[in-house]
């Protein structure tokens, strides 16, 4: 071995007994459970397709019926989702959820489809109504110790997001072909909407 | 040789620790800069003094510089009656139905005079101030740290207030009624939140 070779080992010992001393899970600035609850929330939105393709349909149908609907209807689902989050919190009981949330993808798939174009003062108490029933199932299912304001925050802003990239879809309507694509889309999830209504009754 | 020395001994030093205190967990930061931190720490107090801040700033520069006045000195005021008050309880519950009123009025693009703004920015500032008083306490801190909660304060209403009167944009109203709705969302859930795990 020549002097050479004994240099870069030690430089090499070195610099490995240098790397071995950063830790894996540092977490060092946050407190574990603030964090488990922001994410935690986030995740919950996105943890079922039923849930999926409504908050996504809403903002496609938005879209379809373009200003004020486009906006008012992704306002007004947060807040009533979040009212039947908090009587499902507080084990108030609503009847029908699972077949409310499967009713839901089924409704506004059928209205993507047909290209259906209701008032605001029925398309605002409609879709309200749907989401009373999506935030009751995710009510009762809350974990139990997280931060309650982060998880929350987390479950809103997922929930946003999902109307938004529905809104951002809904944005191929004025493409040549769009109108098919996005009625293409509302069977969909017409199609998934069905298909948890029979798990529902199974 | 001389660098491979270097090597081993700074892996040497590495290897080596000693308390460093780095991150001041220990030491903290300071009275001053502790109660800065408390805020900045505390969801519910901070995403409520942004509602309000959105709110009032919704209103037009006159309700804005009301509240940039009104807000901090109702905070503290506020904060130091709860810091010296033998007052045990929680008003999380209160500030979640503060988070709601509040989001649910930026969410209806609803506009009042400046004085009902100003009434908003007292009462408002004021609870939650309270909460953050007690939150204080709880802590072990004293008044500097009260003034440092209430520093921030005035940051964050300046700012944010600032931003709503400047931006006058139909996109951007847009999306201010839109983060009203999920305040008012975020407030109702941690409502139902702390009433079913018994807090009050």
């Amino acid at each position: 071995m020549t002097k050479l070779h004994i240099h870069r080992l030690l430089l090499a010992a070195g610099i490995c007994a240098a790397i071995v001393q950063f830790p894996e899970t540092a977490f060092a600035h946050v407190e574990g459970e603030a964090i488990s609850g922001f994410f935690s929330g986030l995740s919950h939105p996105v943890s079922g397709w039923d849930h999926i393709l409504a908050m996504i349909a809403v903002g496609l149908w938005g879209a379809l019926l373009g200003p004020p609907a486009l906006w008012i209807l992704p306002i007004a689902f947060p807040i009533a989702m979040a009212a039947g989050g908090m009587l499902g919190l507080l084990g108030i009981p609503l009847p029908w959820v699972e077949i409310g949330i499967a009713a839901s993808s089924i409704v506004l798939g059928l209205f993507i489809v047909t290209n259906m174009r209701l008032s605001l003062a029925v398309a605002i108490p409609l879709v309200m109504i749907f989401a009373l029933f999506h935030g009751h199932a995710h009510g009762t299912e809350l974990s139990p110790g997280a931060d309650a304001v982060l998880y929350s925050m987390g479950f809103v802003i997922a929930t946003g997001l999902l109307h938004a990239f529905g809104i951002g879809i809904g944005a191929v309507d004025g493409l040549p072909m769009g109108r098919t694509v996005l009625r293409a889309l509302g069977g969909g999830v017409l199609l998934g909407g069905t298909y948890f209504l029979i798990g529902a009754f199974a | 040789m001389r660098r491979s020395a270097v090597g081993v001994l700074l892996a040497a030093a590495l290897c080596a620790p000693t308390p460093s205190y780095a991150h001041l967990v220990n030491s903290g930061l300071g009275p001053f800069y502790d109660g800065a931190l408390h805020l900045m720490l505390t969801p519910m107090d901070l995403v409520g003094l942004a509602a309000l801040s959105l709110f009032v700033g919704s209103q037009g520069a006159g309700a804005g510089r009301l509240l940039v006045i009104i807000a901090p000195l109702a905070w503290l005021l506020a904060g130091a009656v709860a810091l010296y008050s033998r007052v045990d309880a929680s008003f999380a519950v209160v500030n979640a139905g503060s988070l709601v009123l509040l989001g649910g009025c930026i969410a209806l693009g609803l506009k009042t005079s400046p004085a009902v703004a100003a009434v908003a920015a007292a009462v408002f500032g004021g609870l939650l101030g309270f909460q953050s008083g007690l939150e204080l306490r709880a802590a072990g801190a004293d008044w500097v740290a009260l003034i440092g909660t209430v520093a921030v304060v005035l940051a964050v209403t300046l700012l944010i207030s600032a931003l709503v009167v400047s931006y006058t944009a139909f996109a951007f109203r847009v999306v201010l009624r839109v983060l009203g709705s999920w305040a008012a969302a975020t407030g109702l859930l941690s409502f139902g939140w702390i009433m079913a795990s018994g807090a009050s």
